[in-house]
């Protein structure tokens, strides 16, 4: 009979107010698009309350169960395997944006999906081979699963492949991989971004309209550049202007001020912010909430982080550490992502808030990760 | 894990640690420098995109009448703006709106391409009625706006249209009083802050300068006395087979208009669509001159009591009916007269003696009486394009001018004018300012102090002669007042057209009542009148009468006579035959002709624009590639037959192009 043990409430009651603080900025951000486009203004908030639900039970059972049982072959390897299966699925059911899976009311989509079970299986994997990192017995198989995984991610959803690799690297990393191994891995990550953007050119336009939005620079290297790049703007199907959602944010951001405009009183809400309850939401938080708001839900990230890392230095085995140390860096990374890109500090890139914005599978993996992490910091003690 | 592996691991996660940290550090600069530093950038930047300007319509003012009856009113209702570009399907959109608005689908339809191929937006309805307003508004469209403007309604239709005149889109006074005060009615729109969406569409607003509405105009026109005066005036015109007709009621000692009915007359409510249409818009009273013809002795006479020593006893040779001047016979009906006295020269209006008694005034005095009374020169009523008439300056007098001037012609007057010169004897001498407007925004408008430039001696004498045309002369039995005695004068004058003058008259009676004292004073004139039916007294004379009767029981004016019963027996014979001048001989340019000015223009009147939609081009003589081209070039399909030169095509050139529609076009050697 294991010892009952403490939980971590720092980190409970952080996620727990994150995702009822989600909810309500999901009803302030959609309320207008909501009622617009789908006749209520609760259509929105009714579906994420519903994964809230959901994803609640699920994070309660995994806290409730101890992280070791997840340290079994069959878990590493059949998590992955379906996930991957879901991902080539996917490729041939959504044949316009292979994101989706829909089963009647609800849509999952599977690059979500691919984070929990990515970070179980390299915690899995490299506790295994914590020994010999560096053989290339270790290394071939490992890289062929992250690549192979992140290839299928990477196809619909370039951010979340970005979030996958970032976290695959920070295990090797802290699992002692040598440093001409990291050169090459950013090798070869170079290279796959160059297919990623030759895949789907619109990156590129996003890329360098981030980095260059006049042309300036392109005009000087080719006179005649930027014009095909204006005319392949136009025709593209993603929005006109490449700054035009993070000027919107940055408005909305900026407008909000010290102690912002009031909840449901974000005006940016009202078709100036091109979805605003999903992945720039953080812009209406710091809209309606102001810096105090903005500031908090950094905060709140701040205490994941810190948990997080307390749990990978107390924890006394190597799979507690590498799982608590992928799902922190998996969520950080990805908040503090979406930040930058609504501040305007990264391009465009389509990337949620974990916990806070709308999408029942990205909630369903964030609490997921989150209960695992619950259950190796009660261990941690 | 040895310790060299560990403290590695440890040394690499501080510095992964330190890695977050810094990027958080870094979102917190950000939201520090977006949110506190540079805080008001960016509300400036929200704010121009989130807020816009909307004009709030002020309420044009209302125009009412003297009883303060109300003629013009604004009264609010909303537009229907949509952009095509924004319509997913402009075909269901235009069969959706069409019969919502009882407009033509296909018609909408097309306007739906033409803008969207302009890449404006389009008006699909102004004015809408409130059910469509209240349909439009259920239906939830998204891609329409509404535009709330102001429309003018008359209520009276018809009544004072010429003086009040009719507005035209967007509410600018076109014409009548609606022009003359267009800036005074029109009022300062206000300005009022909205937030918007990003379609424009406006979620909620604050009023940052309430509009100013126009001011009302309070007219002196007496809705019910115009109302008669049209109708009896209308009703006569069309009975005496003439074309136009004007009347005119005024106090003589104000100078107020209490009516002032023109024919045709015109329903402000609706825009002039064709040029019959808009020239029944002209103010025929106060726009158009006529050379006035007899009514033009009161004025002789007047001048000559004043200048010379004839008195209304003074006998004049009337030179038994004909009188020869320089190049020039006099002929008078019926032998005309011998010796008369002057009263009797006016009574029986003979032309001879109206003559003789010019010559005794002379040209220099009688010009300058004339200018006194203010003809040649605007009256300064306030009504728009205003005719000042002629009066020629006195170095263009010929040898027979004065003549002519002395029995009314050569000389050109509006009906305005010659009623504010009777109103002249009416009152005592004073020349007034004829005016329509009573008060602004219940401010009385100030009017120029009236002017002597008769003796009241003068005026009395006058008004004793003017009653012996309505007792004894022209204007005996048709000039009937029921208990008020009266003064007047008749006119008959040929009308001079297209170069010279026909068998035409314009039929005129000016007068006042009663005579001592007289409370109104009117005139009537009558356009196109013929034959001896249409002389001035069988014609003007009723009307007057009738609307005169109205305006003096309306106005409870005591009667001073005792009421007799008139016979409503055949009107007897009137001896006014005599008054028309029989003109003979060259006289050189008519006055008419002098300038051209004076009358009023079509274009001053604004039309709607009748929709010119494309029309079929004509192909004919033209070689089958230059039809080809031509076609090609206007987006015409053409289905060509035979080979050859273009001999025939249907629709013929000039008809209205269907869209769609193709030509035949039939080609021969």
């Amino acid at each position: 009979m294991a010892q009952r043990l403490k939980t971590d409430w720092y980190l409970f009651i952080t996620i727990v107010v994150m995702v009822f603080f989600g909810a309500l900025m999901i009803f302030s951000a959609s309320s207008v698009t909501a009622s617009f486009k789908m006749g209520s203004s609760y259509y929105f908030v009714i579906r994420q309350i519903f994964w809230i639900v959901v994803a609640m039970g699920v994070m309660m059972a995994l806290k409730r169960t101890h992280y070791r049982k997840l340290q079994h072959p069959a878990v590493a390897f059949v998590g992955i395997g379906i996930v991957m299966m879901m991902l080539i699925a996917v490729f041939f059911v959504d044949t316009h944006q292979h994101r989706w899976i829909r089963m009647g009311f609800v849509g999952v989509q599977p690059s979500e999906l691919a984070k929990p079970a990515l970070v179980v299986f390299l915690a899995f994997f490299i506790a295994l081979r914590a020994r010999a990192i560096n053989s290339r017995h270790t290394l071939f198989p490992a890289a062929a699963a992250v690549l192979a995984l992140t290839f299928l991610v990477v196809v619909a959803d370039l951010g979340t492949a970005v979030v996958l690799v970032a976290t695959a690297a920070t295990l090797f990393l802290v699992a002692g991989l040598e440093w001409r191994f990291f050169m090459v891995a950013l090798l070869g990550i170079l290279v796959a971004c160059l297919f990623a953007v030759a895949s789907k050119p619109y990156r590129l336009t996003r890329i360098i309209g981030y980095v260059d939005h006049d042309y300036a620079i392109v005009q000087k290297v080719d006179a005649t550049l930027h014009i095909h790049l204006a005319e392949y703007l136009k025709k593209s199907l993603t929005t006109k202007d490449t700054r035009y959602q993070s000027d919107q944010a940055r408005i909305a951001v900026g407008s909000g001020g010290v102690t912002g405009l009031g909840l449901m009183q974000s005006k940016q809400k009202e078709g100036y912010l091109p979805e605003p309850h999903t992945d720039f939401i953080y812009a209406i938080v710091g809209e309606e909430f102001g810096f105090l708001g903005a500031a908090a839900v950094l905060i709140g990230f701040g205490i994941i982080l810190w948990r997080g890392m307390r749990a990978t230095v107390l924890i006394p085995d190597d799979f507690g550490r590498y799982l608590a140390l992928g799902i922190t860096t998996l969520l950080v990374v990805q908040a503090f992502m979406n930040m930058s890109v609504v501040l305007g500090m990264m391009p465009t890139k389509g990337i949620p808030l974990p916990m806070l914005s709308f999408g029942g599978s990205s909630l369903l993996s964030t609490l997921a990760c989150l209960g695992i992490l619950l259950n190796v910091s009660e261990h941690a003690g | 894990m040895n310790p060299g592996a560990r403290l590695e691991a440890i040394r690499r996660l501080t510095w992964l640690g330190a890695a977050l940290l810094v990027w958080g550090v870094a979102i917190l600069g950000e939201l520090i420098s977006l949110q506190i530093l540079h805080h008001g950038d960016y509300v400036r930047q929200a704010r121009k995109q989130q807020e816009a300007s909307v004009d709030l319509i002020a309420p044009r003012g209302t125009i009412f009448d003297r009883d303060n009856r109300p003629l013009a009113m604004s009264e609010p209702v909303e537009s229907v703006l949509l952009n095509p570009r924004k319509i997913p399907d402009k075909r269901m959109a235009a069969d959706l709106l069409g019969p919502m608005l009882s407009l033509d689908a296909d018609q909408l339809y097309q306007r739906m391409l033409e803008a969207t191929e302009a890449h404006r937006g389009m008006v699909v309805k102004r004015a809408i009625s409130p059910d469509e307003s209240q349909s439009l508004h259920g239906a939830h469209l998204t891609w329409i706006r509404f535009e709330e403007e102001s429309k003018r309604t008359y209520p009276n239709e018809n009544v004072a249209s010429h003086v009040i005149g009719s507005v035209y889109k967007g509410e600018h006074g076109a014409e009548g009083i609606e022009k003359s005060n267009d800036e005074l009615l029109r009022g300062v729109p206000g300005k009022a802050n909205e937030l918007v969406d990003v379609q424009r569409h406006g979620i909620e607003s604050w009023v940052q300068t309430p509009p100013v509405p126009g001011k009302s105009i309070r007219l002196s026109i007496d809705q019910r006395l115009q109302f008669i005066t049209e109708r009896e005036l209308a009703a006569q015109v069309v009975a005496k087979h003439g074309r136009t007709g004007s009347a005119i009621i005024m106090n003589p000692y104000t100078g107020e208009i209490l009516a002032f009915a023109n024919y045709p007359s015109f329903d402000p409510n609706k825009p002039p669509t064709n040029d019959l249409e808009r020239r029944a818009h002209f103010n025929l009273g106060a726009q158009v001159p006529f050379e006035p013809g007899s009514v033009f002795k009161v004025l002789t006479l007047a001048t000559a009591l004043e200048t010379t020593t004839l008195r209304p006893t003074s006998l004049i040779n009337c030179h038994n009916g004909i009188l020869q001047l320089p190049g020039r016979v006099i002929h008078e009906a019926h032998g005309g007269f011998g010796m008369i006295p002057m009263a009797d020269v006016l009574a029986h209006s003979s032309n001879i003696g109206a003559i003789e008694i010019g010559a005794q005034i002379g040209r220099e005095k009688f010009y300058e009486y004339l200018s006194n009374f203010g003809f040649g020169q605007r009256t300064g009523s306030g009504l728009p394009a205003e005719s000042p008439g002629i009066l020629r300056k006195l170095d263009k007098w010929r040898t027979t001018s004065l003549a002519s001037v002395s029995m009314g012609q050569e000389v050109a007057a509006t009906s305005l004018q010659l009623v504010r010169a009777c109103a002249v004897m009416a009152n005592g001498g004073m020349l007034v300012t004829p005016h329509v407007i009573l008060d602004v925004g219940g401010q009385p408008v100030s009017v120029p102090a009236p002017r002597r430039v008769l003796r009241p001696e003068t005026t009395v004498l006058m008004r004793q002669m003017m009653e012996g045309v309505v007792l004894r002369g022209t204007g005996k039995n048709v000039i009937k007042l029921h208990g008020w005695s009266a003064g007047g004068k008749t006119g008959t004058a040929q009308i001079f057209e297209h170069g010279h003058y026909t068998h035409l008259y314009n039929a005129s009676f000016m007068g006042f009542a009663p005579l001592n004292n007289p409370a109104l004073v009117a005139i009537v004139t009558i356009n196109g009148t013929e034959g001896n039916l249409g002389m001035g007294g069988s014609v003007a004379g009723p009307v007057w009468s009738t609307i005169m009767n109205e305006a003096l029981r309306l106005y409870d004016v005591p009667k001073d006579v005792p009421e007799k019963d008139v016979p409503q027996a055949a009107p007897a014979k009137v001896d006014e035959s005599v008054e028309v001048a029989d003109i003979e001989g060259d006289l050189g340019q008519n006055v008419l002709e002098d300038d051209p000015s004076v009358m009023p223009k079509l274009e001053d009147i604004p039309q709607v624009a009748t929709t010119v939609g494309p029309v079929v081009p004509d192909f004919r003589g033209k070689s089958m590639r230059a039809v080809a081209t031509e076609a090609y070039s206007q987006g015409i399909s053409v289905t060509p037959q035979g080979s050859g030169v273009a001999r025939n095509q249907s629709p013929a050139p000039g008809t209205p192009l269907h869209p769609g529609e193709a030509i035949r076009v039939l080609f021969t050697q």
